[in-house]
């Protein structure tokens, strides 16, 4: 069971929250071409190690939070709102 | 002339009466009969929502897992720049008339979307807890507080009274009667009696 | 290395069991292969046996970073089907399950295939019509499919809830030739098939590092040393984006955690394997009599190999809901398994950007039925340098140029397949 701590809502349960993957993807201009894009949605580093993430506090809030979790051993390490920007430990 | 009494979201097993386990203290349960109004305010209008909140009611918008309670009315703070104005029924829509709205501010009826059961007595937080992921233990949840979260798969707010304790659950009024028969079944151990609605 | 019979059975009987041999050898690394295959799970095995039988290559090492059997072809349900919608998996799926009719007189070892038939409950008109769709579209690829109805359900698993208030079961489409298979008989069975045509099978043997010269591979770094090949391929599902980055590699995927479960064993309830349509959950019974069980993803990236709670609750609230008199039962093992999701849900068997460099992954929930068409794909890819027509369009390339094969019509989402 994962606790997040929403800035907004306090620590709550995982059960309220909705996944939204990877936080780092930055959606390119509408201008952008084709590679842009594909990068955009299918490259992803998927890291054995901390991740950058997006969470939706779905039954909470309903902010979207940016979370610092490790994908190995699940540890969160920050919650911050959606506009912060956030560092990641390195690997 | 005034409209019909609306149904109550609850359903026909709201009947009022003394159920469950006999003896003790029952859990009281009472369906509010309210306006309800979500006020949203849009980028830095949230000293704009504020004072047409206080205009119209005389309620002040609390903060972030706060509740403002002025007798039988409340303003919820729901989320970020959103809050939820309760007070007793009158007129339908009258309130949210009153509050008005504009360019940078949302003014959405609830009256019909959503609802509000009162449950109080000293059972009344062990019966949620069954329920609730969220801690309810007075030292971090005193009255005046509010959280929303997820109760049988249903959105609620829980909303802290008094110690007694009482809570206002505001609820999605689809959801009420299926909220209700988990509350029953929850609260049939301790005891429970179901008032007419108030 | 001998012959398994029924004559050999008898004769070790009456010897007390003495005359038994490994069944495959133990070997260190050589300086150089034809291939080296990296990762000795399923796939992995397979496609080195495959490589040996299909196209005489046999001068294979498969390089596996423990033990065989312990990734995910130990960690599944043991499901095997071509029950797919679109051509592209179902055509593919259907060459695995024909593979695996045959797999055990071709391995001479008993893997346990038990076609007991597969059953996709469905629970509202809509879901009838796609089930219905989705037969149509198996029988015109020459695949048995049967739409049942919710008597002749109820005839074949009486203990399913026909009446749940939410979800009541109105039928099913049925795959008779799906059902189950062995999974630890599998590795043990292509790792001694394959050992036997002259595969090195190199166990603790981890890869730290892919070597290239130019645009193109020419061996790996590992825990035991540099091994050279002028073709290497990866069948690590779970690490896949892990190992390819090792040769400058980026694969669409990422790694998500899947759970399974088993019950107590109980004397034969469920004849066969059955899906839940009104939420992701499958059951079938082990030979053992535990009832073999498993849902959805965790929801969210992970490599832990262990499951968590909110996930197993829902999946036991899903059981419950189709099958109750699981709630009387005791689960006695649960685990989990790191799955390669790819962003349409179907896996890729493909060359890559690197010349000599192969991927096979992106095997989401479906990779143990596929294990040996996977490898007789992936043979064929590697020895030939070209796709079969069988996976010619499970391409990394298909997500740039608008390919995706999306199954279950989720979109871009790999936690959603």
């Amino acid at each position: 069971m994962l606790r997040i701590d929403c800035p907004w809502c306090g620590t709550r349960d995982e059960a309220e929250f909705k996944y939204g993957g990877d936080a780092t993807a930055k959606r390119p201009p509408a201008e952008g071409d084709g590679a842009a894009f594909y990068e955009f949605v299918y490259d992803r580093g998927n890291p054995k190690g901390w991740h950058q993430e997006w969470w939706h506090h779905v039954a909470g809030c309903r902010q979207w939070l940016k979370v610092v979790r490790h994908t190995v051993t699940h540890e969160i390490r920050s919650v911050a709102k959606a506009t912060d920007d956030v560092t990641v430990p390195p690997a | 002339m005034s409209a019909p009494d609306r149904l109550s979201p609850f359903g026909p097993e709201a009947k009022p009466g003394r159920h469950g386990a006999a003896g003790g203290t029952p859990v009281l349960m009472t369906e509010r009969k309210v306006d309800i109004v979500q006020v949203m305010a849009g980028r830095d209008a949230n000293a704009k929502a504020a004072n047409l909140v206080k205009d119209a009611t005389g309620l002040a918008l609390p903060g972030p897992r706060k509740v403002e309670i002025a007798g039988d009315a409340m303003a919820i703070w729901i989320q970020p720049s959103g809050w939820l104005v309760i007070r007793p029924r009158g007129e339908e829509g009258a309130l949210a008339k009153k509050l008005g709205g504009s360019d940078d501010i949302a003014v959405v009826d609830q009256g019909h979307g959503r609802c509000v059961l009162r449950l109080t007595g000293a059972h009344a937080g062990e019966v949620l807890a069954k329920g609730s992921r969220v801690d309810l233990h007075p030292r971090v949840f005193p009255p005046g507080s509010v959280a929303t979260t997820s109760i049988d798969h249903i959105t609620v707010m829980i909303v802290k009274l008094d110690a007694v304790p009482s809570f206002d659950l505001v609820l999605p009024s689809n959801f009420a009667e299926a909220f209700l028969d988990w509350l029953r079944m929850s609260a049939a151990e301790f005891g429970y009696e179901i008032r007419p609605a108030a | 290395m001998s012959r398994y019979s029924v004559f050999r059975l008898f004769r070790e009987g009456l010897r007390n069991q003495t005359g038994w041999t490994r069944a495959w050898r133990d070997p260190d690394p050589k300086p150089a292969y034809d291939v080296i295959i990296i990762g000795g799970g399923g796939h992995g095995l397979a496609s080195a046996y495959y490589l040996a039988r299909e196209h005489g290559i046999t001068n294979v090492a498969v390089l596996e970073r423990g033990q065989i059997g312990l990734g995910n072809v130990g960690r599944n349900t043991t499901i095997v089907r071509s029950n797919y919608l679109f051509p592209e998996n179902n055509l593919f799926y259907e060459k695995s399950l024909q593979l695996w009719e045959g797999l055990e007189q071709d391995l001479n070892f008993n893997v346990m295939m038990s076609q007991r038939g597969v059953i996709n409950l469905y629970h509202s008109d809509s879901q009838r019509d796609a089930y219905a769709r989705r037969g149509n579209s198996m029988r015109l690829n020459g695949i048995d499919a049967e739409l049942l109805d919710r008597e002749q359900v109820r005839a074949l698993v009486p203990v399913l809830d026909f009446d749940n208030a939410r979800f009541p079961i109105q039928g099913g489409l049925i795959q008779r030739r799906g059902g189950t298979a062995r999974h630890d008989a599998v590795a043990w069975g292509l790792a001694r098939g394959a050992d036997r045509l002259g595969v090195d099978i190199i166990q603790n043997c981890e890869v730290t590092g892919i070597r290239r010269e130019g645009d193109r591979v020419v061996g790996v770094e590992t825990t035991r040393g540099y091994i050279a090949a002028p073709k290497i391929g990866i069948a690590v599902a779970g690490h896949t984006t892990q190992v390819a980055s090792m040769a400058g590699v980026r694969i669409p995927i990422e790694s998500h955690l899947l759970q399974a479960f088993v019950s107590e064993a109980v004397k034969p309830v469920l004849d066969h394997v059955v899906t839940f349509g009104a939420g992701h959950f499958y059951i079938s019974q082990s030979d053992k009599g535990g009832l073999v069980f498993g849902g959805g993803l965790d929801g969210y990236n992970s490599f832990a190999q262990r499951g968590t709670l909110p996930e197993a609750e829902h999946v036991i609230n899903e059981g419950v809901a189709l099958m109750p008199l699981l709630s009387r039962l005791r689960v006695l093992r649960q685990w989990a398994g790191v799955m390669d999701m790819t962003f349409d849900g179907t896996p890729l068997i493909c060359k890559t950007p690197v010349r000599g460099l192969y991927v096979n992954g992106g095997w989401c929930y479906g990779g143990f039925k596929a294990v040996p068409g996977s490898g007789w794909c992936f043979a064929h890819t590697v020895a030939k340098d070209e796709p079969h027509a069988l996976n010619a369009a499970m391409t990394i390339e298909r997500f740039r140029d608008g390919g995706m094969i999306d199954e279950k019509g989720a979109g871009p989402f790999p936690w959603l397949h």
